[in-house]
């Protein structure tokens, strides 16, 4: 019940930017790279998800800002804040 | 663009252009604007160029919404869009279709002048039925996605929607009303059958599409998701203007009479002005799938 309320949290996160997309993205991102059912999202898989997410998203839009913000809700939900890398910069470099 | 697709594409290119080269000209034209025979089959590939341009870019437009569509089809949105799709879909198809009808129609009444009334009566119910059919499916997903996004167009917009189809209407009525001949004469209909089987479909139609249009413009204005917001508005942008762009051109029918008052090369300029912004409301839309894509992509 925990796992599917950390799924939904994040789901709830990503809807404030994705809108409807947001349930797609969240399990395409939980299924592909963490290899496992969304509703079986733990609190230990959440740092890896955030990374793999803030990847997307700098694949969909450019607005770093958004992104940080973002990234630092979901990190709230890890219980935790950190500065987002900024892979615009680092694949320009 | 699917292989599909773009045999649909080449035979009806192909049909259409046969059935410009082939029969020979009408006198009546030719004498009109002072033209041989091979001159005039010229021009008419003048006309088959930006219109295959534009079916290429209707059919560009549709495939690109149908990748999207695909890529969400089993969510809530993903079902509205399947909507809107089918309908953008109709008209895209009814592009090559109703002009390869009417080219035929056309040299059916040329060879055989009795059959003009039934010719006539045809090619003004293909006018409404195709718009018609994909203007109540964009209408359905429309309601969709505004149930979606919880937003209702206000009793003010409702009301200014209803006023400007009333106007659409009765000048309709007015311009045909007022071009030359009666109304038996051109559309081959007594009074009452023109006013409730043309007219009225007409009215009611331009009455889906443009509230289709603002309830698509208010999905993409109030649907949660800032990203994905920005990624509707093109898609919407390119929506309302096909939209728009149909109830247009079906109006500027009315004034077929008046346009051949004019000069060949003024017809032609505003042709293709016409056809131009019309391909580019279709490429609006394969950029807009195309941006929403890429959320369900990565």
């Amino acid at each position: 019940m925990i796992r599917e309320n950390l799924y939904e949290k994040v789901v709830e996160v990503t809807t404030v930017y994705l809108g409807p997309a947001a349930d797609r993205f969240v399990s395409r991102q939980v299924r592909s790279h963490l290899n496992k059912e969304p509703k079986l999202l733990a609190k230990r898989d959440l740092l890896s998800l955030i990374d793999w997410i803030e990847a997307a998203m700098f694949l969909i839009s450019d607005d770093t800002e958004m992104v940080a913000r973002y990234i630092d809700e979901l990190q709230g939900l890890a219980g935790g804040h950190r500065k987002p890398k900024n892979y615009a910069k680092s694949n320009a470099s | 663009m699917r292989a599909k697709i773009l045999l649909l594409f080449c035979i009806f290119v192909s049909v259409y252009g046969l059935l410009l080269l082939v029969p020979a000209p009408p006198q009546e034209t030719l004498d009109k604007y002072h033209l041989a025979a091979s001159s005039a089959r010229l021009l008419n590939m003048t006309i088959l160029i930006p219109l295959a341009i534009l079916w290429l870019t209707a059919f560009y437009g549709y495939d690109k919404l149908n990748s999207y569509q695909t890529a969400i089809a089993d969510s809530k949105d993903g079902e509205q869009v399947a909507k809107i799709k089918n309908g953008i879909f109709v008209l895209a198809l009814g592009l090559p279709v109703s002009a390869i009808i009417i080219r035929i129609l056309n040299l059916w009444t040329l060879s055989n002048p009795s059959v003009e009334s039934t010719a006539t009566i045809l090619q003004n119910y293909l006018g409404i039925l195709i718009p018609f059919i994909a203007f109540a499916y964009i209408s359905w997903g429309a309601r969709g996605l505004a149930d979606l996004s919880r937003r209702r167009p206000s009793q003010h917009v409702l009301n200014s929607i209803v006023l400007l189809t009333l106007f659409l209407g009765f000048g309709y009525t007015y311009l045909i009303a007022r071009a030359p001949g009666t109304i038996a004469d051109v559309y081959h209909l007594t009074v009452a059958p023109f006013l409730f089987t043309i007219i009225l479909p007409y009215t009611y139609m331009w009455f889906l599409g443009l509230f289709a249009a603002y309830e698509i413009y208010l999905y993409s204005r109030k649907i949660k998701g800032i990203i994905y917001r920005q990624s509707w508005r093109l898609m919407s942008y390119g929506l309302v203007a096909i939209i728009i762009f149909s109830i247009l051109l079906q109006y500027l029918g009315t004034l077929s009479t008046q346009l051949q008052a004019l000069s060949l090369s003024w017809v032609l300029i505003f042709i293709y002005v016409l056809l131009v912004l019309w391909a580019l409301s279709y490429v609006l839309v394969a950029l807009g799938a195309k941006r929403l894509m890429k959320i369900e992509e990565v």
